[in-house]
């Protein structure tokens, strides 16, 4: 097995300490590695599959009030630049910073919008309670948690009555 | 449903959280907190595992553990060879052996399932090829910058970066800028000698 097959990448990456670390899930074959790349250095963190007690996610407020700000910021731009174009009659030398700078508020807003809700996982073993910060997405820790829960559960096997996976649950 | 010590918890106020209230894999809001969690449950969370503590000699016979005389000796350890008991016995990479040969292994970089840290020797090099070129105002800095980074490219090739693919685009890219920069140093020196002779 080549050393690329070796490892299946997680949805979910996220940067740490202002941009300076990122931290990423993959799937090994006996184990899950969180990678936390320093910029020079990788740190790598193993959970096997067999000491997985659960894994939880949860949702935080972070998109909220993340979007009023952003959106609130984009809001105000934009009634200053159609204020500087109807009212205040600004020459270009006003509007193109004006207009350049809202474009940059409304495309931040619209990014983080799209990018959907955010929450904090978790993953529990018999001796640790570890975050994993790359799923502070909804969305891909929704799809990582369901690709890690096929691959824990064939190992581990399913708790007993079955229930619905995640994904069944979200209908993604 | 819940073993001793593995209890549901809310992960924003650290409260307990009663098995009845908190249903694995359904968003459950705290009954203190209100937040809300979602728990995905395994096997092993129900599991209580217990550790090995070896077995004691019975007869003189008995073989004993190199490490606690007094315990009966179940295996050899697949490094070094010495006799030892459960408690000693260390399961990694299918391999079993004793915690010296796993503290040597870790050092030596035998046991890859033990290695925790690499240095990513190619993007160091890469940045101090490339980031003196690309901030102008330390172009300066390649006088020193550009023969460490062919040096660091050309002693740590063979280096393993990450445990993760790599490709070697950083090693060829700081050779060749730096190799470049060395070259326009060289050439600089050259025609200021020159011009200064003449």
């Amino acid at each position: 097995m080549s050393l690329k097959k070796e490892y299946q990448r997680l949805p979910g990456r996220r940067y740490l300490s202002f941009g300076v670390s990122r931290s990423s899930l993959w799937l090994g074959k006996d184990h899950l590695l969180q990678v936390i790349n320093r910029g020079y250095t990788e740190e790598y963190r193993r959970y096997q599959y067999t000491d997985i007690q659960a894994i939880i996610f949860r949702e935080t407020p972070t998109w909220q009030r993340l979007n009023a700000i952003l959106g609130g910021i984009s809001f105000v731009c934009l009634l200053i630049l159609a204020l500087g174009f109807t009212v205040w009659r600004w020459d270009e030398f006003g509007l193109i910073p004006m207009a350049t700078a809202t474009f940059f508020w409304l495309l931040l807003f619209v990014i983080h919008l799209a990018a959907g809700r955010t929450c904090v996982c978790h993953l529990r073993t018999a001796v640790r309670f570890e975050p994993l910060p790359s799923l502070f997405r909804m969305r891909n820790a929704f799809k990582a948690i369901a690709l890690m829960q096929r691959r824990i559960e064939s190992v581990q096997g399913t708790l007993a009555p079955p229930e619905t996976t995640i994904e069944e649950q979200h209908g993604s | 449903m819940d073993q001793p010590g593995a209890s549901l918890f809310c992960t924003k106020c650290d409260r307990e959280l009663p098995a009845s209230i908190a249903k694995p894999r359904t968003l459950t809001p705290c009954p203190s907190c209100g937040v809300k969690s979602f728990w995905v449950l395994f096997p092993a969370f129900h599991e209580v595992k217990k550790g090995r503590a070896g077995e004691s000699l019975l007869v003189d016979t008995d073989a004993g553990c190199f490490y606690h005389p007094q315990k009966k000796a179940e295996l050899a350890c697949e490094y070094c060879g010495r006799f030892i008991c459960a408690l000693c016995d260390v399961e990694i990479e299918g391999k079993h052996l004793c915690p010296p040969c796993v503290e040597s292994g870790k050092q030596k970089g035998r046991l890859k399932s033990l290695d925790n840290h690499r240095v990513l020797y190619d993007s160091v090099a890469f940045t101090l090829a490339v980031l003196p070129l690309a901030v102008v105002v330390f172009i300066y800095f390649t006088f020193i910058t550009a023969p460490i980074a062919l040096f660091m490219a050309i002693r740590f090739w063979n280096a393993p970066t990450g445990i993760l693919h790599r490709s070697k685009w950083r090693m060829v890219v700081a050779i060749l800028i730096s190799s470049l920069e060395i070259a326009g140093w060289v050439a600089l020196v050259y025609f200021l000698i020159t011009r200064g002779i003449d």
